[in-house]
């Protein structure tokens, strides 16, 4: 009932104003969303619209991979707690429980005047609105010598893919008591405690099959997130193992040669027998070409998710600039189910609640041994503003922290089943 | 009670529940509860849980699964993590910034789902 009067409704708008500016709503047909990525913050959000919708928005997917390998759990699969098959997941879900239809193409531009997207193939998508989810892009420059074709010998592992398979291979293979240098992103990156947490994991590798191995983490900030948390979890674990060297020590990390392992900083030059290497990073190119960046992110309303520079248009997750919220799964989650909601509520009228956001981060630095930091946010007119935190304590019990590492496996289980069933 | 809150653990928090009077006493109390839940905007409830659910599924394992609980012990948990009486720190968190009306519509809402 309701659809069919908000049809009629549309129908006879588009007799008359706005016949140009709702062009599917004009024709009586479902109105058009489609989102780019099928990511963290995409699936949700193509879910949560399709699903809420209940078939009256006509929901379009496009995500170049069959396969979504989490990043998140990545490195748990690098220290040997999960098994790369388990990271994986598929769109079956999404197209046959939701009938959302997913296309499995890259997006190579889009007209935000037409409203459409091209994709590689020259095929066209056209929307009412679109989502842009498309994670990062790695900003290979910001670090002379690194390229695509260095992160072979150097992998980043910071992308969904094969290359986290590299890092526990490398890890594996590497000689007794060798060097592995990490080398840590500048601010703002994708998963702020990531780079630790890849440290503990491979630490606790290291720990069973090469214990006079070394760590040396090259880092550009001052500090890192949950820092004392996971220093004091290394003496704690991998005593003697793990060096960090942040930059009043190293002076600026200037350059890397993935032919010679040497990674250059001002004050010294570290060879490595493997590394791992993790760029700058910025929001994903197609964000860049639909012109809705400014810089290297993406600015958005609070209240909806919808780009500053074009109100159909709605950006999530990493390529936002979602200010007090990290950049992590869980906020391109939480951050999706606000812009569906305001998405269906632009297009088919439903009622439009309050936007309320939310995080949790748990890092694993040993067996048993988890950590989380969250917090809870709201939609301020400017920025996403903290409600509430909360970070675990150093002088936790042993039991609190296995309790909060199997958290985190409920936690990976529910997000994946909230993206994809 | 259902299984994945019958391991050890959940036993242990269940009494904690129960001999924290002060959680009995609102639920008994609260008169007006059961009426309060039936009045529940579902589609608020159904909103706000949208949050919940990227931790709450039907898994087996870590975090307990919330749907078919029972609207009256719904809200005397949330009231209970609200007012920290419970520990967990995520939960507190979460239950911090509900008012009675968001918890009621978040009992209506997943007492209705089934598990
Ligand atoms: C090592 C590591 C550990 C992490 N651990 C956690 C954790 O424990 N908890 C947590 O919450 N977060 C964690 N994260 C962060 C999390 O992975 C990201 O924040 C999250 O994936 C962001 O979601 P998104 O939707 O923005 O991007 P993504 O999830 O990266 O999704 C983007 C998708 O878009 C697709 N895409 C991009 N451009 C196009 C295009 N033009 N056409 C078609 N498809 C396109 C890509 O193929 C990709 O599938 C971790 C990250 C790393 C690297
Ligand atoms: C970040 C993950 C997370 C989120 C988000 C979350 N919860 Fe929880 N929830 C947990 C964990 C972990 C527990 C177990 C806590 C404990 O042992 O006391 C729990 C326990 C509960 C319980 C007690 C279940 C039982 O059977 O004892 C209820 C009820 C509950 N949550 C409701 C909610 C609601 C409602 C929301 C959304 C407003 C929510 N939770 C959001 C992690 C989460």
């Amino acid at each position: 009932m309701t659809s069919i009067s908000r049809r009629y409704f549309g129908g006879l708008l588009g007799a008359t104003a706005t016949g140009l500016a709702m062009p599917s709503l004009a024709f009586g047909a479902a109105p058009k969303v489609v989102v780019v990525g099928g990511g963290a913050g995409g699936a949700t959000a193509a879910r949560y619209i399709a699903k809420d919708s209940k078939g009256s928005i006509d929901v379009t997917l496009v995500e170049a991979s069959k396969r979504y390998y989490t990043c998140f759990f990545s490195n748990l699969y690098i220290g040997g707690f999960r098994k790369y098959a388990s990271i994986g997941h598929n769109y079956y879900g999404l197209a046959v429980n939701n009938r959302i239809n997913v296309v499995h193409e890259w997006a190579a531009s889009i007209d935000g005047a037409a409203r459409t997207v091209t994709l590689a193939s020259g095929g066209k998508l056209s929307y009412d609105k679109l989502v842009l989810s498309p994670g990062i892009a790695l900003k290979y420059d910001s670090i002379a010598g690194y390229s695509p074709q260095a992160q072979g010998r150097m992998p980043h592992g910071w992308t969904s893919g094969t290359q986290a398979q590299q890092i526990r291979n490398q890890v594996m293979t590497m000689k007794k008591g060798g060097t592995f240098v990490m080398v840590a992103p500048p601010n703002p990156y994708r998963c702020p405690p990531g780079p630790y947490e890849r440290v503990s994991m491979i630490a606790h590798l290291l720990k069973e099959r090469n214990p006079t191995a070394k760590i040396i983490v090259l880092d550009p900030k001052e500090k890192f997130s949950k820092m004392g948390l996971f220093t004091a979890g290394w003496e704690k674990h991998y005593p003697g193992m793990v060096e960090w060297i942040g930059p009043e020590a190293h002076g600026g990390i200037k350059s890397v040669n993935h032919e010679t392992m040497e990674i250059v900083t001002d004050l010294d030059t570290f060879k490595a027998d493997a590394a791992c290497v993790v760029p700058a990073m910025s929001a994903g190119v197609i964000a860049q070409n639909a012109g809705v960046t400014d810089g290297d992110w993406a600015p958005i309303i609070p209240a909806t998710m919808a780009s500053k520079a074009d109100p159909n248009i709605f950006v999530l997750g990493d390529a936002s600039v979602a200010s007090a919220m990290p950049k992590s799964g869980f906020s391109a989650n939480s951050q999706a189910k606000v812009a569906a909601n305001a998405i269906r509520g632009e297009l088919t009228g439903s009622r439009v609640y309050d936007a309320r956001f939310a995080n949790t981060c748990w890092s694993l630095i040993a067996t048993n041994d988890g950590v989380k930091v969250g917090a809870n946010y709201k939609a301020g007119s400017e920025k996403i503003d903290v409600v509430d935190k909360f970070v675990s304590q150093g002088d936790e019990s042993s039991e609190v922290r296995k309790t909060t590492y199997e958290e985190s496996i409920g936690w990976y289980s529910g997000i994946t089943t909230d993206m994809f069933s | 009670m259902k299984k994945n809150i019958s391991c050890g653990e959940l036993a242990a928090f269940w009494a904690v529940l129960v001999l924290s009077f002060g959680a009995v006493y609102q639920a008994r109390a609260d008169a007006g509860l059961a009426e309060q839940i039936a009045k529940a905007d579902m589609g608020y409830g159904e909103y706000l849980a949208g949050e919940c659910m990227t931790c709450h599924r039907n898994q087996s394992a870590g975090i307990p699964n919330i749907n078919g609980l029972d609207a009256e012990k719904f809200v005397t948990i949330m009231r209970a993590y609200r007012s920290k009486e419970l520990e967990n720190k995520v939960m507190q968190m979460m239950a911090g910034r509900l008012n009675d009306e968001q918890i009621i519509s978040l009992a209506a809402y997943f007492s209705s789902l089934s598990n």
